[in-house]
């Protein structure tokens, strides 16, 4: 479980702020999509939860324990999967493993255990001897999936993690995404693929310009449209057309546009 | 503007980082410019002289026979090799398939236009270092022969020719190799035969030019070895046309005979562009095929079943600072952009000593006999001290240590360790660069000054007490102040303002530090005492200020 509180953050001489005020609670045994349209501050305030961005403001706990007091044991806790797999690329596949496991303390039997339970479910077995170089981008984006789950994280934080990834892959990892939800860890990605949000995610948070506009289940955000419906909003071609592509009104697609929509300047 | 004006405006802009001068808009931009323009004109000064003292003897011996022409027959030739050679390394540097370069491809310019451009920009940075060479060898004969007007005109026509045939060569030689194998078209292959290439270029020029320079004021010697009638270089001038051509040229406009002069500068100017035109419709799919299969790579599979005995060979555990320390050390030595421009001194300064060593032993063995007799070895100690402490200095692995790391560092900021674990197996990294610099250093010349072991250790504690402080300085340096944004990992190590900084900044010091040395005549015992104590005092001090700095820095750190 973790928390962002009152998170604010401007980078350095930009004058404008990426985060404003982000209040963020992900509960244990949850699935938790964030959503946000480009240069929303998704990525931002993931730095800003594993510990990578300082905040100017407000602070992040991480199963209690509060991430700018005590670093170490809160990122401990954590396991993340940086939006570039491209960051590896002079290693072998063993030897970032190896090293992920060397920081975050993994003893040598459980390591290899692991590393051959995850390699043998993502089909990455085979190059493990591999330059990370020589694999390709949805290859080095599982990587860095079972780097991130070497140490058994309390929580799991993924910054678009689909992106690259085959059909198989994909569905491997959403299964263990559920999987991982259902052992009690909390599980918290960023996407803009609103489909797979809409049926993995048990909550969600959308996003715009650095501000929270809604975080709660998908079914507590069909409620609220539901109570304000917006004046002078765009016709909604689906529901124009009636019948049974009326229910396309009630998708993520078009709740969520409609929401961003709305908080447009 | 045409597409091909474009395409070359923009390969112009990217590979020389050059702007048009009403986008420097502020003081840095001008300071930076008028930065580089100094070091510009330092290097072509320091250079230059090089080969206007060679031109001036050849002129000398060549007159004393009513030869003096060969000299801009030498000159040119002289060009046109340089100009080949450093062409191809250049065209080799620019083989990749980067995103940029594969959006080219599927933008509708043709291959022939395509490669054209790159031709064009091949050319400009080509053309100055031939106008260079071939430069010095014009002035000298144009001044001592003080021909008419045309003369110059005529000269920089034919400067401006010369490096069109080599180049085409240059560019056919590359594209036949590059098309030759799939293990050609690597980055690390191009790079490795790069460098061997450079490397043995830049000792065959070393070599030829501590020959000369040893020989400056012997004529006979000039005339039999190089630039005489029947020496290698006059026979290939006379059997490679354009520096035939440009030879009859310019003697054609010295005797005044100015249209002659500029019939024959403008038939190898039309010539070399012939050769050119020629080469880019030739070339341009080859080179098509050759940029879209670079960099194609396939990871190496284990066999069926052999995974899990795999897991169980090479999975281990080791601490953190091992792990923190084994990572700095394989992303440095497996760039070979970074070893190169880094750690690689080590190797080539001792070898560019061996070559001089070579080249000039008579006049070198009174400077040995001067290090080695002289106050009791007090020189030969301190120039073994001084070379060791140069090259552990001068690795830029502590200047670069977090800029290297620029791309990765959201990562590593990520995981549960601290920023001075952190720091520290990048400090402990570059010092295992200094031990290596400073033992390569203090033993080569400590055995060419003939210095006995006890001495080599002494100078070698004293290079690595000061190493040691200089990476410490350079990753403070690098802690301040990182480059984190850069595309091409040189940017990082040799255009890092750091690794210049440090490497002139240890350079100064040493010289304060020698002079009291010599001045006082301290003794090398007591220097060596001295100096290590305050090293480990200063080097205790340092660190300790140092890891409250990274901390402050690093949690303020914006990484891209």
């Amino acid at each position: 479980m973790f928390r962002l509180e009152g998170i604010d953050k401007t980078y350095g001489g930009s004058g404008k702020k990426a985060l404003d005020s982000l209040d963020l609670e992900v509960r244990d045994g949850e699935i938790f999509g964030f959503l946000g349209p480009n240069g929303a501050g998704k990525t931002t305030a993931i730095r800003i939860l594993t510990g990578v961005l300082r905040p100017d403001a407000g602070k992040v706990t991480i199963d209690g324990i509060e991430l700018a007091r005590a670093p170490m044991p809160a990122k401990a806790r954590l396991g993340s999967v940086p939006d570039n797999p491209e960051l590896w690329n002079r290693l072998k596949a063993r030897e970032y493993l190896d090293f992920m496991g060397d920081v975050y303390r993994v003893p040598t039997r459980e390591r290899r255990e692991r590393i051959a339970t995850l390699a043998d479910r993502f089909a990455l077995a085979e190059v493990l001897g591999s330059s990370i170089g020589s694999l390709s981008r949805g290859m080095k984006q599982k990587l860095c999936v079972i780097g991130s789950l070497l140490h058994e994280p309390a929580n799991w934080i993924l910054d678009e993690p689909m992106v690259g990834l085959d059909p198989q892959a994909s569905f491997d990892l959403k299964a263990l995404m559920r999987q991982r939800a259902l052992a009690g860890g909390s599980v918290f990605f960023s996407t803009h693929v609103l489909e797979v949000a809409e049926r993995l995610c048990d909550r969600i948070a959308v996003i715009a310009a650095g501000r929270l506009l809604f975080a709660g289940s998908i079914g507590e955000l069909r409620s609220l449209r539901e109570a304000t419906p917006r004046e002078g909003s765009l016709p909604d071609p689906a529901s124009a057309r009636g019948g049974a592509e009326s229910r396309d009104r009630d998708s993520l697609e078009s709740l969520f546009l409609d929401l961003v929509e709305k908080d447009a300047p | 503007m045409g597409a091909f004006a474009a395409l070359v405006r923009m390969e112009l802009r990217s590979t020389f980082g050059w702007k048009p001068l009403d986008e420097y808009r502020n003081y840095k931009d001008w300071l930076r410019l008028g930065g580089l323009v100094l070091l510009a004109l330092l290097v072509v000064a320091d250079i230059g002289f090089l080969f206007v003292a060679s031109a001036v003897s050849q002129y000398q011996a060549l007159k004393g026979r009513g030869l003096q022409g060969l000299l801009v027959l030498n000159g040119a030739t002289s060009a046109s090799v340089a100009l080949f050679v450093l062409g191809f390394l250049a065209i080799l540097s620019g083989f990749s398939l980067s995103p940029a370069e594969a959006q080219l491809f599927s933008l509708p310019l043709g291959d022939r236009t395509r490669l054209a451009a790159r031709f064009v920009v091949v050319y400009v940075s080509q053309a100055a270092i031939g106008l260079f060479i071939f430069g010095a060898s014009l002035a000298v004969y144009g001044i001592s022969e003080a021909p008419p007007l045309a003369f110059w005109l005529i000269g920089l026509v034919v400067a401006l020719a010369l490096p069109l045939p080599p180049l085409a060569l240059a560019w056919t030689l590359a594209v036949l190799l590059l098309s030759a194998g799939r293990f050609m078209r690597s980055k690390n292959a191009i790079l490795l035969l790069s460098g061997v290439i450079g490397v043995g270029f830049a000792l065959a020029f070393n070599l030829a030019l501590q020959q000369s320079m040893a020989r400056l004021g012997d004529p006979a010697w000039i005339l039999a070895h190089y630039a005489g009638p029947g020496t290698a270089l006059n026979l290939a001038g006379s059997a490679w046309p354009p520096s035939y051509l440009a030879w009859k040229a310019l003697e054609a406009a010295a005797s005044g005979r100015s249209l002659e002069g500029f019939a024959l500068a403008i038939a190898l100017f039309a010539g070399g562009l012939a050769f050119s035109a020629l080469a880019v419709p030739v070339l341009a799919g080859p080179w098509k095929r050759a940029v879209l299969a670079f960099g194609e790579t396939r990871p190496r599979l284990l066999g069926k079943g052999d995974a899990s005995a795999y897991i169980g060979r090479h999975f281990r555990r080791r601490g953190v600072f091992a792990a923190l320390l084994l990572r700095e050390w394989r992303l440095l030595v497996r760039e070979p952009m970074f070893l190169l421009n880094g750690p690689f001194i080590i190797v080539i300064m001792p070898l560019i000593l061996a070559v001089m060593y070579l080249a000039q032993r008579s006049n070198l063995a009174q400077l040995q006999a001067i290090l080695a007799g002289s106050e009791g070895g007090r020189y030969g100690f301190l120039a073994a001290a001084g070379f060791g402490a140069f090259l552990g200095s001068s690795t830029s692995v502590g200047s670069t240590a977090l800029s290297r790391d620029a791309r990765a560092l959201g990562a590593m900021l990520a995981l549960p360790v601290g920023v001075f674990r952190i720091m520290g197996a990048k400090l402990v990294h570059a010092l295992i660069w200094a031990l290596a610099g400073s033992l390569m250093g203090s033993v080569s010349l400590g055995l060419f000054a003939g210095l006995g072991p006890g001495s080599i250790a002494g100078a070698a504690v004293v290079a690595l007490s000061f190493s040691a402080l200089a990476n410490l300085a350079g990753l403070w340096i690098d802690t301040a102040r990182p480059r984190l944004a850069w595309d091409n990992p040189m940017a990082a190590l040799k255009q890092n303002p750091n690794s210049v900084l440090l490497i002139f900044g240890s350079v100064a010091l040493l010289a304060l530090i020698a002079w009291p040395v010599t001045a006082f005549a301290i003794d090398p015992g007591l220097f060596v005492a001295i100096f290590a104590l305050a090293s480990i005092v200063l080097f205790a001090a340092g660190l300790a200020a140092y890891k409250g700095f990274a901390i402050i820095k690093m949690r303020n750190i914006e990484p891209h």
